[in-house]
């Protein structure tokens, strides 16, 4: 092509829009240069001022709007600015006619970014915030002058190099008194701006008194709505949703202070709103100072329990109810590069050819290396597929791929295909990184987006099914990573090219209804799906998904179906383990577990998982050969520790127990298992009174939780303080009302005081809660026996013994209580 | 408001019968109007598409060069444009999506997509088309050489006609203030109009005419590649209008 960068560069403005008077020379002063913006009722250029030897931003009313109402309007606009003398307002130089009649005004030239930019940009939440709060200090000045604004919009506000911010476009702006009558454009002498009964302004910014054309109530708290919709869009990166529902939490990442003010500030009521800009300014410098603010939060246990609520079953969704996604993340920022520079220009012609030299290289490796990750993806599909062999068939291509990222590591190819390379080895982490590199060097990179996304979205599944940690937290680590997710995907699917078929668009949509927590769209989507491509590949991800969009018995068949069609589905197979350890089907989850480790090893959490179903089978020794590899891959990870002190406790390690527990506070002294874990090795050995300390700490750091409640009781117990033992044990039962132990132990300690009735309350529920409980059976034999009922003390004995583990402590004591009941009874 | 409605981009029901409305309106690809317009868009708009095969797929240049021939000559096969959604208006838009699409199905059939009988013949001479892109990611690339395209026809044709009406002063003119301005030479209007041996208010008003005729040149090849007036300043802004990350 002859035509070069530079020459489109150069020649680009002049293209882009029609009429641009660009290059002439106006009122033989103004030099108009480039096009800046462009509104609907005019557009703004740069120009030069020759006369000054200065630049200026000029205004011209847009082509087409010969009418003189809008030249009224236009000029209307200008004498507005000049009204409004304030260090916000742009000010205005000069006004004229434009050769072909259309008029201008010349105001001071703000070089800097809008706010609508720096939204996209992925500026920090607080720094638009603070503009915006500056925003709100000039729309109160014009407020005071009577002036409302009526646009309002991030695109109307603009912050300079220094951080100064301006509002803009006040070609809609009208007198207050205007609306205070009821008399409309009468007050100020111009013509019925608005006699055509057109909506004047931006609809996603509009409050709904203005988009109904209620002028009656139209007043400041009309900009007030606004400049929330902006906020709302500083927080989510979109403006809200019309029409807002009331009190709906905005996204779960966000505060639930600022989301409150700006919750305040879209009321749909005008009287529920901030009564000026400049309260909501005031609010939102609070917010920035770390002050309450006035405007009131929902309350926090209220918006968790609300999601909880609506995704239940859909496990994958514990995004919090709104599930808008805040997509001011870092991915559109790149360099501007600008090539004006005739030295860099000089020194980039210099490195092209070499550059060019490398990305010629990179492609032809990325070319040869490709074909084996296919082929090591088509492998899953084998019913022998084995980890060793797949790292094999990776292993031809990797290394092509890996040099080709060295060789030009600005080709997003490279970092996607290597990405795949690595997730296919299990590398998750290694996989997750490459694809951000991708996405970072092109954000429209659709298959890098749907590939992190999906990852995104499993890894949040797994943080939900996670038996271990506190379900609090992984429900807000499931969440953010689901959110995460669904702003991947939807770019990838926007993108549209990211699709390798149908099949896999389809994957993406219910992704996408599921992790936004659309649970009805969720589900037809995928039965949608499936019938639509009954058999062709990749189909056995819409039966995976429907795993959970379906009622437990059709999921079992779903999951069957998606491990049928791919016997190595991963994700299938973890959730129908998952799906079975929940239903106390023990030995059928270890071995989906084992099936999905077999193809990939290389993620500790799956290893915790089959540890913990292993453990409660009683397979002490596999349960710590897993916890051992879940250290061996993740060496920093607290809970893993706890979990394995769990288990060499269990094997009659006490010491190693406190090992363990000792290891996990050295790595998170604020790991509120690894406290419980210490407390109770420390009450094995007799220290009670530390323990409480452990179990204290344990409750500061994650309050509501049973186990350090129960497990202090005991230790207080044993400190002689029955009283506090008492109330441990209540409250661990109040914040766990389907806890079978506890209830064991508060029957112990209600029969320990001689309440008899009270204990057989406690052990009737443990033994409800879990009829397999065979500690309560036996305990619950000693009260039924002392309430004279020898027969029911005999049955509980006999249960007992049935159901205790083969290796249990206390069998042979409840074989001589039974033997001696027996004798007794026999005796009378 | 009547006039400013129109005047701000209705619709236009006299926007002419261009090659790409016909494209999608053509009932029979063996007719011969269908294969003349494909061949016409194809002799504009195949760099890009190479360009494209190389950036994003990482073709090589012979590559890239096969599946440039065989993408126009799958353009000439009807069941291809049937996959087309109605919501893909312009040409662009439609070759972007296909362009992805095309590659996967090839590399699923293995290479092995046939050929269309009457396939328009490219004369593929690449040398200077495929630059490495600074930075930009490949669809953004795309639409730089698909603007380069249609924007180096229009230089051609632009320069041709004001050396048939005996203008080329002008066309000099526009050169070196706009197109390629020497490094360091003094550019000003004062400083041209002594150079070219005429007037200031001549210089202005000379590069006002090429500037406004070179839209004009641009704007006609954009229509050939949209189905509405609307549609076809939305491309012309989208071509040349700012990257948005600049």
């Amino acid at each position: 092509m002859k035509t070069s960068e530079k020459v489109l560069d150069r020649l680009a403005p002049l293209l882009a829009f029609d009429n641009a008077p660009l290059g002439l020379l106006i009122d033989t002063r103004y030099e108009v240069k480039e096009r800046l913006a462009r509104g609907g009722m005019g557009e703004v250029f740069s120009a030069w001022d020759t006369r000054l030897g200065r630049a200026v931003a000029m205004k011209i009313l847009a082509p087409g709007l010969s009418d003189p109402e809008w030249g009224a309007r236009f000029r209307m606009e200008a004498q507005t600015l000049t009204r409004l003398d304030h260090p916000g307002i742009v000010p205005i130089y000069d006004f004229g006619v434009l050769p072909d009649g259309r008029l201008y005004y010349t105001m001071k030239f703000v070089p800097g970014r809008t706010l609508a930019e720096r939204i996209e940009g992925g500026e920090t939440r607080d720094s638009l915030v603070g503009f915006l709060a500056d925003a709100c200090d000039t729309v109160q000045h014009a407020h005071d002058q009577n002036i409302l604004h009526r646009d309002l919009k991030p695109a109307n506000i603009i912050v300079d190099e220094h951080g100064r911010v301006f509002v803009l476009d006040w070609g809609i702006a009208r007198l207050l008194e205007e609306f205070a009558g009821g008399r409309r454009g009468a007050a100020t002498g111009a013509p019925g701006l608005t006699s055509t009964g057109t909506v004047l302004g931006t609809p996603e910014y509009m409050p709904p008194e203005r988009a109904s054309g209620d002028a009656e109530t139209t007043d400041n708290r009309s900009d007030v709505f606004s400049l929330g919709a902006v906020l709302h869009e500083v927080l989510t990166g979109h403006p809200p949703v019309s029409p807002r529902p009331a009190a709906v939490p905005i996204a779960a990442s966000v505060p639930p202070d600022i989301e409150a003010v700006c919750l305040r500030a879209l009321a749909a009521e005008p009287a529920f709103r901030y009564p000026s800009a400049r309260a909501l300014g005031d609010d939102l410098r609070r917010f920035l100072r770390g002050e309450p603010v006035e405007a009131r939060p929902l309350p926090g246990i209220e918006r968790l329990k609300r999601g909880v609520r609506r995704h239940r079953t859909t496990v994958l969704l514990l995004a919090g109810a709104a599930a808008c996604v805040l997509v001011a993340g870092g991915w559109g920022i790149r360099a501007a590069t600008r090539k004006s520079d005739a030295i860099r220009a000089t020194l980039e012609d210099a490195a092209r050819s070499e550059r060019q030299a490398k990305v010629e290289e990179a492609l032809g490796l990325l070319e040869r290396g490709r074909p084996a990750i296919d082929r090591a993806h088509h492998y899953l599909y084998g019913r022998e597929a084995r980890y060793e062999e797949l790292v094999r068939q990776v292993e031809e291509g990797r290394p092509l791929l890996q040099r080709a990222v060295e060789l030009a590591p600005t080709l997003p190819l490279g970092h996607y295909l290597l990405g795949r390379a690595w997730e296919l080895k299990g590398e998750w982490g290694e996989a997750e990184s490459c694809w951000r590199k991708a996405i970072a060097l092109d954000p429209n990179f659709g298959p890098a987006r749907y590939q992190l996304g999906r990852l995104l979205a499993t890894r949040s599944f797994f943080a939900n099914i996670s038996p271990v940690g506190d379900p609090a937290a992984n429900a807000v680590e499931a969440a953010r990573l689901a959110s995460e997710s669904v702003a991947h995907i939807e770019a990838a699917v926007r993108e549209g090219s990211g699709f390798h078929d149908a099949v896999q668009r389809e994957v993406a949509s219910a992704l996408l209804a599921c992790a936004r927590g659309d649970a009805d769209s969720f589900a037809a989507i995928v039965a949608a799906g499936i019938r639509k491509f009954p058999s062709a590949d990749g189909v056995e991800d819409l039966y995976w998904l429907s795993g959970f969009a379906l009622q437990p018995r059709e999921r079992r068949a779903a999951l069957d179906r998606a491990v049928e069609i791919r016997p190595k589905h991963f994700c299938a197979l973890v959730t129908r383990a998952a799906f079975r350890a929940r239903a106390d089907e023990l030995e059928a989850a270890v071995t989906d577990y084992g099936e999905a480790l077999r193809i990939n090893p290389r993620l500790p959490r799956i290893h915790v998982f089959r540890g913990d179903v292993r453990f409660r089978l009683g397979d002490f020794d596999g349960a710590l050969a897993d916890f051992e590899e879940a250290l061996r891959l993740d060496p920093r990870d607290a809970r893993s520790y706890v979990c394995r002190g769990n288990v060499r406790c269990a094997k009659g390690d006490p010491g190693g127990e406190l090992a363990d527990a000792e290891t996990a506070l050295g790595i998170d002294p604020r790991c509120a298992e690894a406290h419980v874990a210490r407390g109770c090795a420390r009450l094995r050995q007799g220290d009670a009174a530390g323990a409480v300390g452990d179990f204290d700490r344990a409750i500061s750091f994650r309050p509501g939780f049973a186990d350090a409640y129960l497990n202090r009781g005991i230790a207080r117990r044993k400190t002689g303080d029955g009283e506090g033992a008492m109330k441990d044990y209540d409250e661990a039962i109040r914040l766990k009302p389907e806890y079978p132990r506890a209830f064991s132990v508060r029957g112990a300690a209600r029969y320990a005081r001689g309440d008899t009735a009270g204990a057989l309350r406690d052990y009737d529920e443990a033994i409800r809660l879990n009829p397999r409980f065979a500690e309560a059976h036996a305990d619950r034999a000693a009260v039924r026996r002392k309430m004279g009922d020898v027969k029911g003390a005999i049955e509980d004995l006999e249960q007992a013994l049935r159901l205790a583990p083969p290796g249990w402590p206390h069998r042979r004591a409840v074989e001589d209580r039974l033997r001696a009941l027996k004798r007794g009874l026999e005796e009378r | 408001m009547g006039d400013a409605d129109t005047a701000m981009g209705g619709c236009d029901p006299s926007f002419p019968r261009t090659r790409w409305t016909l494209l999608r309106s053509a009932a029979d690809p063996e007719a011969p109007d269908y294969r003349a317009s494909i061949e016409g868009l194809a002799a504009t708009y195949w760099r890009p598409v190479y360009a494209h095969f190389r950036r994003k797929w990482g073709k090589t240049n012979e590559d890239a060069k096969d599946m440039t021939q065989e993408f126009f000559a799958a353009l000439c096969e009807k069941d291809f444009l049937d996959g087309l959604s109605p919501d893909q208006g312009r040409f662009r838009s439609y070759i972007m999506a296909a362009l992805d699409n095309f590659v996967r199905r090839r590399h699923r059939d293995d290479g092995r997509l046939k050929r269309g009988g009457g396939a328009p013949r490219l004369s593929i001479e690449c040398a200077g088309i495929f630059e490495p892109s600074g930075g930009d990611s490949p669809d953004r690339a795309f639409l730089r050489d698909w603007a380069r395209s249609v924007l180096d026809e229009s230089l051609e044709e632009l320069e041709a006609r004001y050396q048939d009406r005996g203008m080329e002063k002008a066309f000099r003119l526009f050169r070196l203030h706009d197109v390629e301005p020497e490094a360091g030479a003094d550019l000003s209007y004062a400083a041209l109009a002594e150079r070219l041996g005429t007037t200031v208010t001549d210089v202005t008003n000379l590069l006002y005419r090429v500037r406004k005729e070179l839209r004009e040149a641009v704007l006609r090849r954009v229509r050939d590649t949209v189905t509405s007036e609307e549609e076809a300043e939305e491309e012309m802004r989208e071509l040349f209008g700012r990257a948005p990350s600049e």
